[in-house]
């Protein structure tokens, strides 16, 4: 079974170029960079793993996660951020416990791919 | 009958008279019983004396017969008897003699008074007494012849005789013998009744009445034997009669009875007697006693008795009368009280102290004349405030009597009619003689009931009247009178009705229709208007249904019940009907309208025509809905222009922030929250006190801001901020930064403000930036004052822009500031220039003045000249000085403008020492020429600065958006390299790659450049570091092979106080460095040593190296040798560095190798 992705990110040609590569290496992905489609996704979808880049116009990636969480609490959350200090962000928004990784950006598309494949084995 | 004669009677019933009776009673028994003794002792005296006398006798008797049988007797009788007649015989004196020896014996002891013997003849022969001789023996005396009669037959007791010597005696006589007891004579004894007497006198002697007495009976008549107490003589003398009321008992005694009792005796006298009789003589013997003297004990007792008697009677009385008085004084005192309180004297005191009921009830009756005294003086106390009421009331109290005359007056009356003086009330009060016609006073006497009327007084006041009828103490028919003062009222009344017709014109005259509506509905008065406007006259509408008189009378009904129950209604609408058929809408306006106490009386309602105003409505209305569309449509525009106002806003670079006058902070833009690091709307949508405490801010001194100094706080006051630059730092957390604020009141179109709006700008770095550039421009200001050469700034124009203090000093000016903005002619002192008003530049001179040939060349060239010597004459501290100066002008581009420096050097000294050091030229050219470059590079250092510190926040703010554009292509790239599948284009795609790498690159070193700020020190381990370096360098750099040899174990486990990831950034740059040096096939060598609590980490590689010259400029910021690179790596590293206080220093040869060492002190030092 083929795992579910949600991507989020504000840059919307990052997003699709990032939701293209994943589907590439057989995810499902759902991707978006509209924050009303995200609601909707999220209630209509249960997704294995959600990639949410962190600093979005609206909300944060912390806010959206734990939306996802309430949802559905198996889902792997990721954070991606360009920001310095994004763990102490973490910290002090009380979200470690929703976080299962960090992506910083600028990344490597390897090491996302890789990372990605490590928790949504677990 | 008073008390006292009731006590008496009392003390007398039970008090002396048991005591009366009592005593009575035993003193009779007393009496009784010892008469009963004295009868009884009497009758034993009597007894007694009796026995006595008889055993006397019989004594006698017994001697008698003994003296019978004497011998001598016996033997000398018969001598005697013979010899009587001669006395003179000697046996008659022998036998006398003989007898007298014995006889006398017996005589004496028998107390006789003689002994005698008789013969047979019987005459006396013998006497005891020789008297009797002589007197021949007694005569003849009868009793002796009884005596010598009787004697013969025995013993013979004779009567009680008087003898010669008229003494009572008696013989007694018996028989003698002789010796041949023949009979021979008489004995006789003669016994002097004496002897008897003593016996019956002797007994008696205890009383002092009592007697014994004897007697006979001779005849019918009792012969007294014995003399008595009373009656010396009595003896054979005194007789009494038998029957005789006296001598009682002697009487009975003679009789021969035995007996006892009270009698009478002889002398009258009662006697308690007793007496009995001695049969042997016919005696009767009586012993008596005086009854007085018997009773004595018994009349003394009664005496005694009657004495006490008396004596408790009088004590009785005494008593009574004393007890009485002790009653009946209190109570006479206490009705003469009460008489003295019934006459109104409560001074009255009965003062009695005694402790019985008596001194109760007067001490009762004394309180009770206190309480009325103080009961009393209470009332007339009330009675006196009755009074004083009376008087202040402010209205008139009097009293009228059925002459008119007024008894009494209150002091509104007094004071304003005068006192009546006992005069009829028509009479001083109007000065009439008769009644007047107009009173209604006295009506009140007729019908006895009060009567209230409107009076004229003589002061011509009206005051209204109330008449009571009164009935004084004593009965008498009275008027009660009281007249209150209504003039005012009057006058006011009158006002009243003047004021009620004013309104009621006005009511009528109001073009509204008014009406009052009763509670029930009903119309109780209308105006003209209301006529007018119903078309009805004001008969057919009052008292009709108000709701009649409307197109919907069910509404008109619900509208005035509303007043009812509101109290009030305002623009109620409803449509009135006119008789005529007109319609006309009208708005009621009512109110409910009340009496005095409140209560609802009714409704009063104004009606307003608003025909025309509601066709005014309707117009209105239409012109409302049109502008309503033009409304919607205008907002939804404001709406879109909102949304891309919100847009720039957001997308600003400078942080934003909005509050309102309060100091909410209502919305700030994503850039404002990321300057301060807020991460939660909560942190931040506050209001500005609420950061009081988080946040703490203090101007570019130093000096700590209070919370009214705060940018937004003085905003609100309506200051407008440009450019203040404010420390902020945070108290919970180690942040702080330096903003830039701006801001003022947003005011709307009548200038009101309504909004404040805050910007602000990060200038940390800029700060940073400027205070470096400000050390650096102080040391070069140093510099350029400590050069010895002048120097001077000069604009394309030809002004002096800046000089140094050489110049000044030459000049002996110390101030510098009056040295700028002016031609270098003036300020140097040129004596051309100061010749001329004009000064430098105009006058003959300038056209050959060197100076200015010079610096116009160069700034026309843009090339230095350098080493012209002039010779000119300058004023120098007052005195025209001909000296050699050496001109160096070099041109130099500041703020976008052409300037040049002039450096002016005094070469007097040295053209005249020039001979001696001619060969030291090239040196001074070269040191002149060094210090220009040096100044060059300066210049650029400033330049460079002051572009960082444009640059650095703009690179900041394009480097980090740059980041996801970046992100998009690579992923972009990404995919279209593997959609493409065309090896052909690999290359290319590949090419873009590592041009996307370098831009990162070069993003991360911009980055990281603008926001180096102090090391967050930890505990590192500096090697697991460089490890991480290493892998992200080979990650960069996959396709180069190179070796990375590492020499660094000495660090393995060293822990290094630095930041990890400025330490990371330097060691990513160091190696990246090396990368791009050495090439595919190279090695890096990384080596670590420690020593003195310093760590050396030395990055060496065998790359191509760098030129000496270049080693200079190799910190400087956006200095490369690269054509790609933002020349920033080193630098960065370079900054860290020094901010961990190490140093970094690089060796290297061309063609050799680099090696960058990195020293680094192991402890944080906290006091640096």
């Amino acid at each position: 079974m083929p795992k579910k992705i949600l991507l989020v990110d504000d840059d919307l040609q990052l997003c699709d170029e990032v939701a293209e590569i994943l589907r590439d290496e057989g995810y499902l992905v759902d991707n978006t960079s509209d924050e009303n489609e995200v609601e909707s996704l999220i209630r209509n979808n249960d997704y294995d793993l959600c990639l949410l880049d962190y600093k979005m116009p609206r909300f944060t990636g912390i806010d959206l996660l734990r939306k996802i969480k309430n949802k559905n609490p198996a889902c792997v959350g990721i954070i991606v951020s360009g920001r310095p200090f994004i763990e102490k962000t973490i910290q002090e928004q009380n979200a470690v416990t929703l976080v299962s990784g960090i992506i910083e950006k600028p990344f490597e598309i390897a090491s996302v791919l890789n990372k990605i494949k490590e928790l949504s084995r677990g | 009958m008073s008390i006292r004669l009731k006590l008496f009677i009392l003390f007398f019933t039970f008090a002396l008279l048991p005591l009366l009776s009592v005593s009575i009673f035993s003193l009779f028994n007393y009496e009784k019983s010892l008469e009963r003794d004295r009868l009884l002792q009497l009758q034993d005296i009597v007894t007694f004396e009796k026995e006595e006398i008889e055993s006397y006798f019989n004594g006698l008797k017994a001697s008698l017969e003994m003296a019978e049988g004497f011998y001598n007797i016996k033997k000398n009788l018969p001598i005697l008897s013979q010899s009587t007649n001669d006395k003179n015989n000697p046996e008659f004196i022998t036998a006398k003699s003989i007898l007298d020896q014995q006889l006398q014996q017996v005589k004496l002891s028998l107390k006789l008074s003689s002994v005698l013997l008789l013969d047979t003849q019987g005459t006396v022969v013998y006497s005891s007494q020789t008297e009797d001789y002589n007197n021949d023996f007694l005569g003849g005396s009868g009793h002796l012849k009884t005596a010598f009669t009787e004697g013969k037959k025995g013993i013979y007791f004779s009567d009680i005789f008087l003898d010669a010597g008229k003494k009572e005696s008696i013989f007694i006589s018996g028989p003698a013998h002789d010796l041949d007891d023949n009979f021979a004579g008489i004995i006789v004894f003669k016994l002097n009744m004496g002897q008897i007497y003593s016996l019956i006198h002797g007994p008696t002697g205890f009383s002092k009445t009592g007697e014994v007495l004897i007697g006979k009976r001779v005849g019918n008549q009792a012969v007294f034997l014995s003399p008595l107490k009373y009656d010396s003589t009595a003896a054979l003398k005194r007789k009494v009669t038998i029957g005789d009321k006296f001598a009682m008992p002697l009487q009975e005694a003679v009789s021969g009875k035995s007996g006892s009792g009270q009698m009478v005796d002889y002398r009258g006298k009662k006697v308690v007697a007793a007496w009995t009789y001695i049969s042997g003589f016919n005696w009767g013997i009586v012993t008596k006693i005086d009854t007085e003297e018997a009773f004595a004990e018994a009349i003394e007792l009664r005496n005694m008795e009657i004495v006490t008697l008396i004596i408790v009677f009088l004590l009785a009385a005494l008593m009574s009368f004393s007890i009485a008085k002790s009653i009946a004084k209190p109570i006479k005192k206490l009705s003469k009280g009460a008489e003295e309180l019934g006459s109104g004297n409560l001074n009255f005191r009965l003062g009695n102290s005694q402790n019985d009921e008596i001194g109760q009830l007067s001490r009762t009756f004394d309180k009770m004349a206190q309480d009325l005294q103080s009961l009393s003086a209470a009332r007339d106390a009330e009675r006196k405030r009755l009074y004083d009421v009376l008087e202040t009331l402010p209205v008139y109290v009097i009293l009228l009597d059925n002459d008119y005359r007024v008894p009494f007056a209150n002091k509104f009356f007094r004071e304003r009619f005068g006192d009546a003086d006992g005069k009829r009330c028509y009479e001083y009060l109007f000065k009439r003689s008769q009644v007047c016609e107009n009173c209604e006073s006295y009506k009140v006497m007729a019908t006895n009931s009060t009567h209230h009327w409107e009076w004229l007084g003589p002061d011509n006041r009206n005051y209204d009247i109330y008449d009571f009828p009164f009935s004084d103490s004593d009965g008498e028919k009275m008027i009660l009178e009281m007249g209150i003062d209504i003039t005012e009222q009057k006058k006011a009344e009158e006002k009243l009705r003047q004021a009620s017709l004013y309104s009621r014109r006005l009511i009528e005259s109001s073009l509204d229709p008014l009406v009052t509506i009763s509670a029930e509905g009903k119309i109780t008065d209308v105006n003209q208007a209301t006529i007018r406007a119903t078309g009805r006259t004001r008969e057919e509408l009052i008292g009709t249904e108000f709701s009649n008189y409307f197109t919907e009378p069910k509404k008109a009904q619900e509208g005035y019940q509303k007043v009812f129950s509101q109290g009030f209604v305002t623009d109620y609408p409803l449509t009135m009907h006119n008789k005529d058929g007109r319609l006309i809408e009208v708005l009621y306006n009512a109110s409910v309208f009340k009496d005095v106490q409140g209560k609802v009386m009714g409704v009063f309602a104004a009606a307003r025509d608003i025909t025309v105003l509601k066709q005014a409505e309707n117009e209105l209305k239409k012109h409302r809905d049109n502008l309503e569309i033009l409304v919607k449509e205008r907002t939804g525009q404001l709406e879109e222009i909102s949304a891309r106002l919100q847009t720039v806003v957001d997308n600003l670079s400078e942080g934003l922030i909005v509050s309102d006058l309060k100091g909410n902070l209502l919305h700030w833009n994503p850039t404002a929250i990321f300057l301060h690091g807020f991460t939660d709307p909560e942190e931040y949508k506050r209001n500005l006190k609420d950061f009081s405490a988080k946040f703490e801010l203090s101007t570019s001194k130093g000096e700590v801001l209070g919370f009214d100094q705060w940018p937004l706080s003085r905003i609100l006051r309506g200051e407008v901020l440009h450019e203040l630059e404010i420390n902020i730092r945070r108290l919970d957390k180690d942040w702080q930064r330096v903003f830039s604020y701006g801001g003022l009141l947003a005011k709307d179109k009548e200038g009101k403000p309504f909004l404040a709006i805050i910007t602000l700008n990060d200038i940390t770095e800029r700060r940073i930036a400027e205070e470096t550039l400000r050390k650096e421009r102080e040391s070069l200001q140093a510099i350029f004052d400590v050069v010895d050469t002048g120097m001077l700034l000069v604009d394309e124009q030809g002004m002096v822009k800046k000089i140094n203090k050489t110049v000044s000093l030459w000049m002996g000016e110390k101030d510098f500031s009056s040295l700028t903005d002016k031609l270098p002619g003036n300020i140097l002192g040129c004596i051309y220039a100061l010749s001329r008003e004009q000064g430098c530049g105009n006058t003959p001179a300038c056209s050959s003045c060197l100076i200015r040939q010079t610096f116009e060349q160069v700034l026309k060239t843009g090339i230095s000249i350098h080493g012209v010597e002039i010779q000119t004459v300058l004023f120098l501290n007052g005195v025209n000085t001909s000296l050699w100066l050496e001109i160096n002008v070099d041109p130099v581009t500041l703020e976008n403008k052409r300037h040049v420096i002039l450096s002016i050097n005094n070469v007097t000294l040295r053209k005249q020492a020039e001979e001696i050091l001619k060969r030291d030229k090239e040196t001074f050219e070269k040191l002149v020429d060094e210090k220009s470059r040096e100044l060059m590079n300066v210049q650029l250092k400033l330049d460079h600065v002051k572009r960082l510190s444009d640059i650095g926040t703009l690179a900041a703010t394009v480097a980090h958006e740059l980041r996801n554009p970046l992100a998009a292509i690579k992923m972009a790239v990404y995919n279209a390299q593997r959609k493409a599948q065309n090896p052909i284009l690999d290359k290319h795609f590949s090419n873009i790659g590592i041009k996307l790498h370098e831009s990162e690159n070069i993003i991360d070193n911009l980055l990281f450049y603008s926001k180096i700020k102090a090391p967050h020190t930890a505990s590192i381990n500096l090697f697991n570091i460089i490890s991480t370096c290493i892998n992200d360098a080979k990650s960069r750099f996959p396709e180069y092979q190179i070796s990375i040899i590492r020499n660094d174990d000495v660090i393995k486990n060293l822990l290094v106080e630095a930041d990890a990831v400025q330490m990371k950034e330097v060691f990513t740059n160091l190696l990246i460095n090396s990368f791009d040096a050495t090439g595919p096939g190279g090695h890096i060598e990384i080596k670590a040593e420690t020593a003195g609590g310093i760590v050396k980490i030395a990055v060496k590689d065998n790359g191509m190296g760098i030129e000496k010259a270049d080693l200079e400029n190799i910190f400087q910021p956006f200095f490369s040798t690269k054509a790609k690179g933002t020349g920033l790596g080193l630098t960065v590293a370079q900054q860290v560095v020094k901010l961990h206080d190490g140093s970094i220093y690089i060796e290297s040869q061309q063609g050799k190798g680099t090696t960058v060492t990195v020293a680094l002190p192991i402890k944080h030092n906290r006091n640096a």
